[in-house]
């Protein structure tokens, strides 16, 4: 246990603590204070209110249940997205004929935004979870699939030649050459889309829910418990950087011979 | 001779997407033809056809120019603010290593948090207008640019900066010729990022609040599916994602350019 702490501190150094630490000090002293009287102080509570909110919205179990709720549908939408849109776009990407007949139908749904879409979704699919799930899945589908895609096309001719001299076939070539060429790029899709998937599960559940992070973040604000407010914001930001920080493992993990940025 | 056969060979390559897409349209046509799709059952899968002729009267008499044009001016603005700072920011503090160790810190703890997230806040301090989504797309662009700019600054080959440092460059010349230079590729990376994610947030601010008769498509695509003018809803839909595609194009067209040195064509890089 001892190593594993020395570690950690040493990875996330300990000035880092310091200054998110002072970060929370300075606010906590202005909103104390109400610097300037100032009306946002109104708004921004400061930090010990915050965490007090958060533990209490931890014990009554609230916490648990919004965040289970949002947890449920980004990853339910983020899973299938990538169990989908990965080996699509490695397909797509390495074979002549999917290239030619999917490549630029991809390139053109890519940059929309999909979020627009909700409303339509809604009408479709209803309120419920399957609407969140699926404009998630929507969002994130098509940037991992030209991420793999890209991928795919991207993958050394060099090595895919030397293999075949070797005596690889196609199957070999796929497994062992072009997965892996691609996996960087898959990654760097699969950060992006993160990113983008809790800006389609906020938003949708903002525009309804009953229940889920996005919801309490609104609901709060409404009835002008900002704290709470505050405290919901910043489980969002853990629990996305929690999902970041677990992707970054399995990069460095998988992609140990690539000089990857920690992006 | 040459650039037209190679327009020739992009408009052929392209023709096996279009039937697919056509087939599709198609299909959606045929269902409202054969009774599928109704007044009853459905209805707010409008066809394609009627969609087509309504997108003709919005533009010609129901003001879909300023809608767009609405939606464009906070998107950009907010988009150009969180772009510029997010670059200036980023190589500010990959250049300067004690504002890395204080100011990054910060952004990493808020990066992961999407600017949607504080929208009600924003909602309070900035109030109903154009403001308020405003900063929420600059909030978000000036994360999505910040973060490949530092570390695209922080990645730039040691060898290549010794090199320059030898042959006798100054800090200047050391930051404008070749940090810079080398952190441009993740910096137009950030940027084409950023009008993506502008596009998503202008979007979604707009169908969160909205007062009625207020410019927006977003806010026109809400308040058409709550007043259940279907073809209008379906329209605008059709006109936000081809403006999301269209600015992502341009941009791409301008990355050309900017980095004609980079190997493989800016649209290959995800």
């Amino acid at each position: 246990m001892l190593p594993f702490i020395r570690k950690m501190l040493l990875r996330y150094k300990v000035a880092t603590l310091l200054i998110m630490f002072a970060f929370f000090l300075v606010w906590e002293v202005l909103a104390q204070t109400r610097f300037l009287n100032l009306y946002i102080w109104y708004f921004f509570r400061p930090p010990s209110t915050i965490l007090s909110e958060l533990i209490y919205e931890a014990v009554s179990l609230k916490l648990l249940y919004n965040a289970l709720f949002s947890l449920y549908r980004i990853s339910l939408g983020f899973v299938v997205a990538a169990l989908i849109g990965v080996p699509f776009g490695l397909v797509v990407g390495w074979s002549r004929l999917g290239n030619e007949v999917f490549g630029p139908l991809i390139d053109l749904f890519r940059p929309m935004p999909h979020i627009a879409l909700y409303p339509l979704l809604v009408l479709i699919l209803g309120l419920g979870d399957q609407s969140k799930i699926f404009l998630v899945t929507l969002q994130c589908f098509f940037i991992i699939t030209i991420g793999a895609m890209y991928g795919g096309r991207s993958v050394d001719r060099l090595l895919v030649n030397q293999l075949k001299v070797m005596g690889a076939g196609d199957k070999e070539l796929f497994l062992d050459a072009v997965i892996w060429g691609a996996m960087p790029f898959i990654f760097s899709a699969l950060r992006l889309s993160i990113a983008v998937s809790w800006i389609a599960l906020v938003t949708s559940e903002m525009i309804g829910a009953t229940e889920g992070i996005g919801w309490s973040i609104l609901f709060y604000e409404k009835s002008s418990s900002f704290a709470a407010m505050f405290a919901y914001i910043f489980v969002i930001s853990i629990l996305a950087g929690l999902m970041l920080q677990i992707l970054l493992f399995a990069e460095r993990r998988l992609l140990r011979w690539h000089r990857a940025l920690a992006i | 001779m040459r650039a037209k056969s190679i327009y020739l060979h992009n408009v052929i390559r392209k023709l096996p997407s279009a039937a697919i897409l056509i087939a599709f349209l198609g299909f959606w046509e045929w269902l409202a033809h054969v009774g599928f799709i109704s007044q009853q059952l459905w209805s707010f899968l409008v066809p394609p056809s009627v969609i087509v002729a309504r997108l003709f009267t919005l533009f010609i008499e129901g003001g879909m120019i300023f809608h767009i044009s609405a939606t464009l001016y906070r998107g950009l603005i907010g988009f150009l603010i969180g772009v510029s700072v997010g670059v200036v920011l980023g190589l500010m503090s990959g250049w300067f290593r004690a504002l890395d160790e204080i100011v990054m810190p910060i952004f990493e703890f808020f990066r992961p948090l999407p600017a949607l997230a504080l929208f009600p806040l924003l909602l309070l301090l900035f109030g109903f207008g154009d403001l308020t989504k405003i900063v929420a797309v600059a909030l978000q662009c000036f994360f999505a640019t910040l973060i490949p700019t530092f570390y695209g600054v922080k990645s730039v080959d040691k060898l290549l900066v010794d090199s320059a440092r030898i042959l006798g460059a100054r800090r200047r010349e050391l930051f404008f010729d070749v940090i810079l230079r080398a952190a441009t590729p993740h910096i137009c990376n950030g940027i084409r990022i950023s009008i993506g994610v502008a596009m998503i947030v202008v979007t979604a601010a707009e169908m969160l609040i909205y007062i009625v008769g207020q410019y927006g498509l977003g806010s026109l695509i809400s308040w058409t599916e709550v007043s259940r003018d279907y073809p209008t809803m379906l329209s605008s839909i059709v006109v936000v994602m081809l403006l999301g595609f269209f600015l992502v194009w341009i941009w791409l067209r301008v990355e050309n350019r900017i980095l004609f040195w980079v190997r493989e064509t800016a649209a290959e890089r995800v």
